[in-house]
């Protein structure tokens, strides 16, 4: 205030300040020419006051709009919506959730090269990293103008890691997915595989697609990676052994239809997939249909043993070939007598066994093919599945030929579904890779009776106890089951030298928990098995040395095998059950 | 004028707006908190399914059989090596008989320098 004239305000008295004030304050009452001045200010008061009021409003509502109406589409901090990783794919696991496939999120790398500094040294750099790269097609690739170049896909975290330590500007990543079958082709055939884009191309990879594509909750196989594992070892050290071309082996629940392994060899690792040969490709087990030979005789007894009209004891004439245009029906063994049906079973006779069908007719035995589901394709859940080759027309002559298995061709997965049919108690169960929930009751059809199917069990038994598959005995299991060698067609005509040996064994027989099939495609005989490439001598020591390594892993309490108990339930000539136990 | 009460008001007008600009800022920094953690948890869910594939393939059995022929002495089960309860002889309180029988040291099946405590007169094989 010093030094500064108030005359400069104007101001000539400050005690004069009434003049400012408003009249009544002044005066106490306004006198006549202070009233339009008064009222202007009123005006003006009014004035300015609306307008805040008028700003204030606007603002509540803007804070209305803002804090009630609008939060929900605020956009927040980008955090997670949710708390849960899932995979854009869902994970297979076997049965016991062991994981076969899953999808792991991956890095990508890529280049800006607007952005490299040095390609020299990027190529230096990237190449030491990945010896695989080649470094003229990378110095071109960064020397190139485009904005965007594909280095190396799906990185492994470390080698992620390390491109992040090499520091260079213009890489960054690109977030993917990808495949990992972490047990290698030990499931190949089973799992499948997926392509680039992360669709299922083979397996169930392919026939669950749509399943696993967006699902969350694993997909529960029926499978057991360490039965697949054991069928595994023993399959290829016979293939091996045998120099055989592959084979198949499958092991199935025959109370449930679930398959607990299934394999086709030659296989291929799904992990690194780019060029499998197509013999790796095929598989033998639901996609291959063959002729399986003797294995078919099951069939032939059961539909015989089943109409009532044949019994264990019938004696057939298999002393005389039987001639089929400008083949002749043989055996194999030559017993030189009349022999039961029972004996047919265990020496494999073929004569016998068109003689049987001689008896029973062509209609019976489609019909009974039909019912076992021989004769259309395997329901199992792959879509690598063979139909099978059946006559048509269905004559006298192919109804002799299918009796002993030839004439007709099965694909393995079938015959296994087919056979654990006649010793569960006689229902067929649809065979299936997805475990089956035990809450309820398992699909099947009743294909023939509980006492056909008793006595299928003796047949299956008497055929390792002094039939053509005694390699099968592994002490502590009662095991049980029938063989087949069947020439394969070499040109024109059936070749001497080249075959396939399937086995389809069953324990325990006394009570059939589980059917293990070996199948083996063209063995070569060697000393050890004499000359002999049967499957007698091929096939059946397979299966014997998987149920030896199964049997305590699937918790079947071994049992003396030559003990009364079994003796009197899979004897042929044991006296029926209710008989023996009515003496007190 | 201004009242006692206005002044009043004001104050917890300011100590309202004091209040809850710190809120604000706490929830701020709680969300960005929680954010965090959330991205934490994918990460280590998406850990968890790396692990969970790199247990599988470390436990192959095929690799597991090599390893345990190597480094174990163990065998595949058989058959005969499972009991029942009642199979198994009461127990004897004679302290000799257990000190007898020779801690395992060989593999299943396969003969080697300590199963000689079962063969007397052929110690010269040991080793």
């Amino acid at each position: 205030m010093t030094g500064i004239p108030l005359d400069e305000f104007g101001i000539d008295d400050l005690r004069d300040y009434r003049r400012f004030l408003p009249a009544t304050v002044a005066h106490g009452r306004p006198q006549g020419r202070e009233i339009p001045a008064l009222t202007q200010g009123r005006a003006r008061l009014v004035v300015t006051a609306a307008i805040f009021c008028v700003a204030v409003l606007v603002i509540c509502a803007r804070l209305v709009d803002v804090m009630v109406l609008q939060e929900a589409t605020v956009t927040r901090l980008p955090h997670a919506a949710s708390t849960a990783y899932h995979a854009s794919r869902a994970d297979i696991v076997d049965r016991n959730g062991v994981l076969l496939a899953t999808s792991l999120a991956t890095a990508s790398l890529y280049a800006d090269p607007k952005l490299i500094l040095n390609v020299d040294d990027a190529v230096n750099k990237l190449t030491r990293l990945f010896p695989d790269l080649d470094r003229a097609e990378l110095t071109e690739k960064l020397k190139s103008d485009k904005r965007f170049v594909w280095i190396k896909r799906n990185l492994t975290p470390h080698q992620h890691q390390q491109v992040f330590r090499l520091g260079l500007p213009g890489l960054d990543f690109e977030k993917e997915e990808r495949r990992i079958f972490p047990t290698g082709s030990l499931l190949a055939h089973v799992v499948g595989l997926t392509g680039v884009d992360n669709h299922g191309m083979v397996g169930i990879e392919s026939s669950y697609d749509k399943t696993l594509r967006g699902g969350i909750e694993p997909l529960h196989l029926s499978i057991d990676v360490r039965l697949q594992h054991i069928m595994r070892t023993e399959l290829q050290a016979s293939i091996d052994e045998f120099k055989a071309l592959g084979g198949a082996g499958i092991i199935m629940d025959v109370n449930t239809g679930e398959v607990l392994s299934l394999l086709s060899l030659p296989d291929f690792d799904p992990q690194n997939n780019n060029d499998i040969p197509p013999d790796a490709m095929f598989n033998r087990a639901t996609l291959g249909t063959y002729e399986l030979g003797s294995v078919f005789k099951i069939f032939n007894s059961a539909m015989a043993l089943d109409s009532g009209r044949i019994h264990l004891d019938d004696t057939f004439d298999t002393i005389h070939p039987i001639q089929a245009g400008r083949h002749t029906i043989k055996d194999y063994e030559k017993m030189h007598r009349w022999l039961s049906l029972a004996e047919i079973f265990q020496y494999s006779s073929n004569i016998g066994s068109v003689r049987i069908v001689q008896q029973m007719g062509i209609p019976a035995q489609r019909a009974f093919l039909d019912k076992v589901g021989l004769t259309t394709p395997s329901p199992i859940e792959l879509p690598e599945v063979g139909a099978p080759q059946v006559p048509n027309p269905w004559r006298e002559v192919n109804s002799w030929t299918i009796a002993f298995g030839h004439g007709i061709a099965v694909s393995p997965m079938q015959l296994a579904a087919a056979a654990a049919s006649t010793i569960n108690g006689g229902i067929y169960h649809p065979p299936t890779l997805v475990q089956r929930d035990p809450a309820l009751p398992v699909p099947g059809h009743r294909v023939i009776s509980p006492e056909t199917s008793d006595k299928m069990r003796r047949l299956f038994r008497l055929v390792v106890t002094s039939g053509t598959a005694s390699f099968a005995k592994v002490p502590g299991y009662v095991v049980g089951g029938k063989t087949g060698t069947a020439d394969k067609v070499v040109g024109h005509g059936y070749g001497t030298k080249a075959n396939r040996t399937t086995f389809v064994g069953v324990f325990p027989m006394n009570n059939p928990r589980y059917l293990v099939l070996a199948l083996i495609d063209e063995p070569h005989a060697d000393a050890s098995t004499h000359g002999f490439a049967t499957a007698g001598w091929i096939a059946v020591p397979v299966v014997g040395r998987v149920i030896k390594q199964m049997g305590p892993l699937v918790g079947i309490e071994p049992v003396n095998e030559d003990s009364p108990e079994i003796h009197q339930a899979l004897d042929i000539n044991a006296r029926p059950r209710s008989i023996a136990g009515a003496t007190p | 004028m201004i009242g006692k009460s206005s002044l009043i008001w004001l104050g917890l007008t300011a100590l309202a707006s004091g209040v809850l600009f710190q809120t604000s800022y706490r929830v701020q920094h709680l969300d960005r908190e929680l954010s965090q953690i959330n991205q934490q948890i994918v990460d280590e869910q998406r850990a968890i399914r790396d692990f969970r594939a790199e247990w599988s393939y470390l436990n192959q059995p095929d690799q597991l059989a090599r390893l345990a022929h190597e480094h174990l002495l163990l065998g595949p089960t058989a058959g005969s090596q499972f009991a029942t309860l009642d199979q198994i002889p009461q127990r004897q309180e004679d302290a000799s008989t257990v000190a007898a029988v020779p801690p395992p040291g060989h593999k299943p099946g396969k003969s080697h320098g300590l199963m000689v405590a079962s063969y007397p007169d052929a110690h010269e094989t040991l080793q």
